[in-house]
């Protein structure tokens, strides 16, 4: 099975709701994302505070993002469908975005953290979320309100191409 | 191979200890009395090797293999304890008992 990681560390996140990453699935035919893990922590300081999280889906338009490529969880896999991008578009991944563009977003789950925990969400065997190729709405790890701190933030979303 | 990421290993004088009873997930990592991270890897079991019906991974202390896969790891009553295929192993300072 080929996995793939789209993350970032050390960010610095806007004072506003931002998606920390993005993953679109690219157009059918192709592979479809199962979405095997997601996180977030900080490192900023030790205030404790709570954050609200959503794993959600948007559809356009995208965010505007940080181009990021996913990295390989197998030295021998092949390089991820997805490739790096700043629009959101189908195949493509990004970071950190800027602005949340227009698009409706979907809340698959809704959950909340204290920022000295981090955050690790991983599904039952049964309980992944598989984005199809083709799909008309990327994946998204988003913080619905703006954090108390916004500096030093790690995330990432772990994906399984099947 | 997994890889290891910036929050599993300590970053710099440790300022926070992870209350009781907190259990990752959904808490990213635990970090004891002794200062020492506790998270799970990105390395799966093999689903035979896992609790039933769940994912597990391998077990990192300060970003190091502890040899364990498990769903869960916990800090309960000043103890570090993960959840096996073969139940619940406490770590007793030197390996998962």
């Amino acid at each position: 099975m080929n996995e793939y990681s789209v993350g970032g560390g050390g960010i610095t996140l806007a004072n506003q709701a931002v998606t920390l990453a993005f993953i679109n699935p690219a157009a059918a035919p192709n592979v479809n994302l199962e979405i095997l893990r997601c996180w977030i922590g900080q490192s900023a300081n030790a205030t404790s505070a709570q954050q609200r999280v959503q794993l959600e889906t948007q559809v356009t338009a995208f965010p505007t993002l940080t181009s990021a490529t996913p990295a390989k969880l197998k030295r021998a896999s092949a390089a991820s469908v997805i490739t790096g991008g700043t629009a959101g578009a189908a195949g493509t991944s990004g970071i950190n975005a800027s602005a949340e563009g227009a698009g409706g977003k979907t809340a698959i789950f809704d959950d909340a953290f204290n920022v000295l925990n981090g955050w690790l969400w991983v599904p039952t065997p049964g309980e992944t979320i598989v984005m199809p190729a083709g799909s008309a709405s990327g994946f998204g790890l988003y913080l619905p309100v703006a954090a108390a701190t916004l500096t030093n933030w790690s995330f990432g979303v772990n994906y399984r191409e099947v | 191979m997994s890889r290891i990421l910036s929050y599993m290993v300590p970053q710099g004088p440790q300022q926070h200890i992870t209350d009781s009873y907190v259990s990752t997930p959904p808490a990213l990592l635990i970090v004891d009395e002794r200062g020492a991270h506790w998270a799970l890897g990105e390395s799966f079991a093999r689903m035979s090797d896992a609790p039933n019906g769940e994912f597990a991974f391998n077990v990192l202390r300060n970003g190091i293999e502890t040899g364990e896969f498990a769903s869960r790891i916990e800090r309960r009553n000043g103890k570090i304890r993960i959840f096996t295929r073969q139940g619940w192993k406490v770590w007793s300072g030197r390996s998962f008992l």
